[in-house]
């Protein structure tokens, strides 16, 4: 355990408080009023999504590691007109970092990334990343182009800085630290989650 | 391309290249999503889609990227395909399996396909 925070305390991330990723995730829920789909990666990530509250806009991924931010993408181009959020982990986003550069280049206006970085793989027994003492998520990210990147500070930042995506002119990506206390796990039934979210997307008619 | 013989294609479509029946029947199913990861093979297609206003395409660095990509966009009302070489394909066991099987998502994808 001792092990554990220090490495997440180790990271390279300054001046950025220590939070709880399902508060954080409380917090972004509560903010969205306008069908705001929010793609929630694989894991914990997820699984605060769900405890927050299912909304008919959200995608819970149970599998493909790393793809929460290329699906959110997907969501986002095909409806330019909606708000796009897309939850993901540091061990899931180092999965699939190329990713950044491709939205960089597409930049959609609609896509707010949330980077959830603990430096571990909580899941599994919460191993360290190989990252987690070294590599910095706002660094790699305005590095890939992103140049809407920056570390939540604290809980009232964190707002700020969804409040400031929703009319930013190009993607954003927020990246915040937290502890390793899960909350819970999603129901898992893959096609009904696809099935609800299509429903709430107005892809899908009820029945 | 099973019939790149040309033996068991309408007419119509004997006498297309088959980066152009590719174009076309893209076109007619509504997919205008096009990520790709390149192939040489490909280059023709590549280039007449980008040329297309119809088409929304571009590069990804990883095909599984691109499968989560046309995923999300088929969910959001989209049609997408991803184009890829064969060795790309080997990478996508994970995604098939964990992703586009388990959301039961279609999903087409192109093998190599050679010229005559």
């Amino acid at each position: 355990m001792s092990d554990r925070m220090s490495t997440a305390t180790s990271t390279p991330a300054r001046n950025t408080k220590v939070m709880n990723r399902f508060d954080l995730t409380s917090r972004l829920v509560a903010r969205l009023k306008n069908e705001e789909a929010v793609i929630g990666g694989i894991g914990n990530t997820n699984f605060d999504l769900w405890a927050a509250g299912h909304r008919p806009q959200n995608f819970y991924m149970l599998g493909s590691m790393g793809l929460a931010f290329p699906i959110a993408l997907g969501v986002a181009l095909a409806q330019p007109t909606r708000r796009v959020f897309a939850l993901e982990g540091d061990g899931s986003l180092l999965m699939q970092l190329g990713c950044l550069s491709t939205i960089a280049t597409l930049s959609p206006k609609n896509l707010t990334m949330i980077v959830m970085d603990n430096g571990v793989y909580q899941i599994t027994g919460a191993q360290p990343t190989p990252a987690a003492t070294v590599a910095d998520v706002v660094a790699i990210s305005t590095g890939c182009g992103l140049t809407n990147s920056a570390w939540a500070a604290d809980e009232e930042d964190f707002e700020r800085l969804v409040d400031q995506s929703l009319s930013a002119s190009g993607p954003t990506l927020i990246a915040v630290r937290i502890d390793d206390k899960p909350v819970g796990a999603t129901r898992r039934d893959p096609v009904q989650i696809r099935e609800r979210f299509m429903l709430g997307l107005g892809v899908r008619q009820a029945l | 391309m099973a019939a790149a013989d040309g033996q068991n294609l309408p007419q119509a479509f004997q006498e297309k290249a088959w980066h152009e029946v590719v174009l076309q029947t893209l076109k007619r199913n509504e997919i205008r999503l096009v990520p790709y990861v390149p192939d040489r093979v490909l280059t023709t297609l590549i280039k007449n889609i980008h040329a297309d206003p119809f088409f929304t395409t571009f590069p990804t660095a990883r095909e599984e990227e691109a499968v989560g990509i046309v995923s999300g966009a088929w969910m959001g009302g989209m049609r997408g395909a991803v184009l890829m070489q064969t060795s790309g394909f080997a990478t996508l066991a994970n995604v098939l399996a964990s992703l586009v099987a388990l959301i039961l998502s279609p999903l087409l994808t192109g093998g190599k396909a050679f010229e005559k």
